[in-house]
């Protein structure tokens, strides 16, 4: 399963707090397929969401949409 | 398209209040898990337990707003409590330090218990 998963995934959301669960479970769902154990997955989970929350609060009006990068090695 | 949540408040006896959260509470919802609290302060409720037996993710912008509702009881003069958290949230206040800052009980009939003593 693991090599299925590409080596970068990239998302983009809305600059809103609606996209940030989105978000967040894009990255649970990678750090699965992953095979992250459970608790891992759920502290990238709430990372991922603690991290977008800040963006979407903090960026300009300037900035319409937030890019993640998701990568492993 | 807020995250799934269902609220669930309701006045008990003796100014004692239930704030139930079942789902995903996370910054997209938190002005409603505010608001249903406020409500029941301000419909007279003076002991509130919060009950996250059904919450299932929280985040940071939820434990401020628990943490706004806990400074409004306080103020108030009552008394607040959180009930059954999942090991998952219950890590959350750990990894936060505010399992120093609430009483958090197991189940909802001890949290009950405790606001009303």
């Amino acid at each position: 399963m693991k090599d299925e998963v590409p080596s970068q995934v990239e998302l983009r959301i809305p600059r809103s707090c609606e996209f940030v669960r989105v978000a967040r479970k894009t990255a649970g769902a990678l750090a699965h397929q992953l095979r992250f154990t459970l608790p891992d997955v759920q502290d990238i989970e709430l990372a991922v969401g603690e991290a977008c929350t800040n963006a979407v609060e903090h960026v300009g009006e300037h900035c319409p949409d937030i890019l993640l990068l998701f990568s492993h090695t | 398209m807020a995250t799934p949540l269902q609220i669930d408040s309701r006045l008990e006896d003796e100014g004692s209040a239930v704030l139930a959260l079942s789902g995903e509470v996370d910054v997209s919802n938190t002005a409603q898990v505010r608001d249903a609290g406020v409500k029941l302060l301000t419909d007279g409720a003076t002991r509130l337990v919060v009950d996250l037996s059904g919450t299932e993710y929280m985040d940071s912008a939820g434990l401020g707003t628990l943490v706004g509702l806990l400074k409004r009881v306080k103020e108030a003069g009552g008394a607040m409590a959180i009930a059954g958290p999942q090991p998952r949230v219950s890590r959350l206040f750990e990894i936060t330090g505010l399992d120093q800052i609430f009483s958090i009980y197991q189940d909802l009939g001890t949290a009950m218990k405790e606001v009303r003593a």
